[in-house]
Order: structure tokens, then C-alpha cells, then sequence
């Protein structure tokens, strides 16, 4: 029971994703995993906490902290990362006044501040959690489907697993927005936006396609994605709760 | 990035992975056991004995406050990196990352009220032995730092840094430094939400360096060398409660 001296304006929700494998030799084979909290304040800002695993040798741990203001522009966020079990980088970002800035030690470039100038709405930012990844789609425009659309991200690592810096880096994924579909999950049955990632440009090694799934409800819920090419790997929402 | 040693297995799982979730309840009179907020919480454990905590907090007790943090120590409970956003009152209050070398603390932030701020703390007493990021899993770690062979009594951290001095670290975050009294009571065995465990019991003494006077502090954590929060209450005018509802280790 609410009293008088209760104050919740926010709703939280709380996700649970599954990485898997697509390759032949390790098919649907469990291969990392990802937890995160979602809270969304009453003026629509929205913070992501999420902790993700990548069993794959060499394995990368990766907590990020990314809060964004309603339309998903970025506010600040935080990047930490263990490469083959051992320190690789702690970093802290914030987005303001024509400037994006980061604060950041990795054990490859030592102590670093980057201070990166943007024009208009700061671009999106790409923190490498898979449920962020949903969030870059709320940069696509649902009027144009089925036509490519190309912006500016900024991006914690360059690598295709994130397991550089972190710090500030530019890339311009283009992406389609395919339409909408039911899809089931390990989670349930959602309406969901389909998304295809057919490039990404400002990236050392070229990124197979990806195909990613959200919920329609603006959360911008990763429910599914799949990355093609060398990669062959799968993730899932596997569960999914509305309170705490 | 991929394995490219064909002798060594292709996945690599050298850490454990814990997961708890901490109710916290009011003991006043008129709010006897209802729920204030809680606590999620995620704790990787590294090979090399080193722990990073992603703790996501909750207190309704208005003005509400919302902290997300992430905490990292070494295999010697000694602060590498720390992380702390606040919300007060559903309004942004701050976001800052600090960093712990062997001389001093570094602080990077920005908050509603002081802006942008660059803080250096020099160490008066060596290498920091531990951080307050006021996540309440985090108040049982400062305890690694007692010497349990000496029996109970009361031992010190000469310096301790927080992320702010108000006692919900509602504040901030910025570097504030404390002296820290800790005094070890015994041990017994208890039952939380969570389970039954062995337990330390410690309590930290009223503490008059902060702005406001802290009322004592009861703390019980785990006896197994990890220092899991189990159950804590805070007297006087807080009378609060912090449980330990759920513990699950999911890696390893």
C-alpha cells in the first residue's frame, strides 16, 4: 500500500537474455548471457543497468550504465570491461552541451579524457549490452520502412564484442526497418519492430548483417537478434517482468 | 577477437556470478515492517579473487532515491573503480566515476547542484582501504578489513572515502572522507529471507564526523570469506531494516 511518504514516479522492468550459437558444431549452444534492469522516470528518461557475458575465449564481462532522455538521445552512461578474465577498462561518459566527454582508464591506453564535438541532438550511443542495442533502433524512423537508413552512433569499443577501451568512438550503422510481427521468445508472444543492420560504417572489420527484434511499446525491448556471417551467434530474451 | 590457441577449450568461465535481492523495511511503530525499498544485485567474481558488484537501489521514503552503482575491489577488498548515478525525487541529482590509485582518488562527476566537477583526494593513510557507494550489499564489505584472529572488540579503517556524506547518499556524488569504527561482536547463526547462514555480527558505533550524527549500525554477514550482507538495522530517529531475500549463485 502506497502512504503519503512513499514516492514512486518511476516503473521498472527487468530483463534476461540468453547468447547462443548458430555455427554448425555448436548449434543453439549456450554461449554467454545478459541481465538488466530498465527504469523509466515520470519525464520519460529511461536508465539501463545491465550485466553481460561473453563465454567465448576470450571472454568478455561487461557492466553499462546508459541513461537517455525520452527520444533516446543520450545523457551519460558508464562502461566496464574484463577481457580473458582480466581488467581491460572502466569508463565514464556524458553527453551535454555540444560535447560528448569520457573519462577513462583501460589497461591497453592508461588514464584518458576525450572531449568529441557534436552538432544538434546528440547521436545515439552504443554501449555493446545487447538490450542497448534495442535502444539504437529507436533511432530509426518507422515512417520509412523498407528503406535504408544510415546515422551517427557514438560507440564504447570498436570491436565487434565491445572488448576494447571503452571509449569514444563514431560509427554510422545503416539500417532497414523491415516492418512489424508477432514473434514468440523464451519470454512470450510480443508485436514486434524488425530491424536488419545491413552495414556499419567506422568499423575496423566489417560487421555481418544483424538482424534484431523490439518490443513496439517504445521501450525498445530487445527481444531477438541474430548476427550473420562469421559470427553465426544468437540472442534471446528469455525473461521478462514489468515490477520488482 | 577470437581464441586462436586450438588447445585451449573455445569457451572461458574463470569467474562466478552471485545474484541477491535486499528488502528493506521500517521498524518505527507506525510503519512496523512495511516495505521502504530494495536492492538488486549482481557480483562477479574474478579468477584472481577480484569482485566487481552492480547494485541497483530503491528507497520509497519520499524524496525517493534511485542509485545505480558499480563497485570493483581487488582480491584484497581494496577499491580499483566505482560508478554512482542518483536519482532523488524521480529528478536527476548526479552521475560520477571515481577512481582509486595507491596515492590518491579520483573523481570525475556531474551533479545537479555543483555541476561539473573534477575532484583529487591525496591518501593520508596508504592505499584506500575501502569506498562507501552507499549500496547496502557494499556496507558489509568494509568488515574484510577486521582482523577476526584478534577476537571482538573494536578496529579501525583510518580513511574511508564516500561517494556522499548524507546518510542515504542522497548527495552527490562527490569524494568525502571518514574515519570508520568497526566492532566485531561474535558470531552466530541467523535466518534471513535468503536462508539460514553462519554470520559475523558487527556494528558500526555512532559516528559523529559526518554532518549529521549516524546512529549505530547492527551489520551481519556471511561467515565463508565473501561477506554477503544478511541482515543490518540502523537505530534512532532511521529505524531501518535490510534484509537479505534472495541469493543465488548463477555462474560457476
Amino acid at each position: 500500500m502506497t502512504k503519503e511518504y512513499h514516492q514512486r514516479d518511476h516503473t521498472t522492468r527487468t530483463g534476461r537474455l540468453l547468447y547462443t550459437s548458430k555455427k554448425a558444431d555448436r548449434m543453439n549452444e549456450e554461449r554467454g548471457r545478459e541481465r538488466w534492469t530498465m527504469t523509466r522516470h515520470a519525464d520519460g528518461r529511461r536508465s539501463l543497468m545491465s550485466h553481460g557475458e561473453i563465454d567465448d575465449r576470450p571472454s568478455v564481462l561487461r557492466f553499462v550504465h546508459y541513461t537517455a532522455k525520452a527520444d533516446f538521445s543520450p545523457i551519460d552512461a558508464f562502461v566496464r570491461i574484463t577481457v580473458g578474465d582480466e581488467f581491460r577498462g572502466s569508463g565514464w561518459f556524458r553527453f551535454a552541451d555540444g560535447v560528448a566527454e569520457c573519462e577513462t582508464v583501460t589497461a591497453l591506453e592508461g588514464r584518458m579524457s576525450q572531449r568529441v564535438p557534436y552538432t544538434g541532438t546528440c547521436p545515439g550511443f552504443g554501449g555493446h549490452a545487447i538490450q542497448n542495442d534495442g535502444w539504437v533502433c529507436a533511432g530509426v524512423d518507422l515512417t520509412k520502412p523498407g528503406e535504408k537508413q544510415t546515422f551517427v552512433q557514438l560507440i564504447s569499443s570498436t570491436d565487434h564484442r565491445g572488448a576494447t577501451g571503452p571509449y569514444i568512438s563514431e560509427a554510422k550503422p545503416t539500417v532497414i526497418y523491415v516492418g512489424d510481427e508477432e514473434i514468440t521468445v523464451g519470454a512470450g508472444t510480443f508485436q514486434a519492430h524488425h530491424f536488419q543492420f545491413v552495414a556499419v560504417e567506422g568499423l575496423p572489420d566489417e560487421h555481418p548483417i544483424y538482424n534484431v527484434w523490439t518490443t513496439t511499446d517504445g521501450d525498445y525491448v530487445f527481444l531477438k537478434g541474430q548476427v550473420d556471417g562469421y559470427m553465426q551467434t544468437h540472442y534471446e530474451l528469455v525473461e521478462l517482468t514489468d515490477s520488482l | 577477437m577470437t581464441n586462436t590457441d586450438p588447445n585451449l577449450p573455445i569457451t572461458q568461465i574463470e569467474h562466478t556470478v552471485v545474484r541477491g535481492v535486499i528488502g528493506y523495511t521500517s521498524k518505527k511503530p507506525e510503519r512496523m515492517d512495511q516495505e521502504r525499498g530494495r536492492e538488486f544485485y549482481t557480483i562477479t567474481k574474478y579468477g584472481d579473487g577480484g569482485r566487481t558488484i552492480g547494485v541497483h537501489t530503491e528507497i520509497d521514503d519520499r524524496p525517493s532515491v534511485m542509485r545505480d552503482a558499480t563497485y570493483t575491489i581487488d582480491k584484497d577488498w581494496m577499491p580499483q573503480d566505482c560508478f554512482v548515478r542518483l536519482t532523488v525525487a524521480d529528478k536527476f541529482m548526479g552521475t560520477g566515476w571515481f577512481k582509486m590509485y595507491d596515492d590518491y582518488t579520483e573523481c570525475e562527476t556531474f551533479t545537479s547542484l555543483e555541476g561539473r566537477v573534477s575532484q583529487k583526494m591525496t591518501h593520508k593513510h596508504g592505499p584506500l582501504k575501502s569506498f562507501q557507494n552507499h549500496a547496502i550489499a557494499c556496507d558489509s564489505w568494509h568488515f574484510a578489513h577486521y582482523d577476526l584472529s584478534k577476537g571482538p572488540g573494536i578496529q579501525s579503517v583510518d580513511e574511508l572515502l564516500l561517494c556522499s556524506p548524507d546518510h542515504r547518499g542522497a548527495t552527490g556524488p562527490m569524494l568525502y572522507p571518514l574515519r570508520l569504527d568497526m566492532e566485531y561482536l561474535g558470531d552466530e547463526k541467523i535466518t534471513v529471507g535468503a536462508g539460514t547462514f553462519d554470520a559475523h555480527h558487527f556494528q558500526v558505533p555512532t559516528n559523529n564526523d559526518l554532518p549529521e550524527e549516524h546512529p549505530p549500525y547492527q551489520v551481519y554477514t556471511t561467515a565463508d570469506g565473501d561477506y554477503t550482507f544478511l541482515k543490518g538495522g540502523v537505530a534512532g530517529y532511521m529505524q531501518t531494516h535490510y534484509e537479505l531475500m534472495e541469493f543465488e549463485k548463477t555462474v560457476g
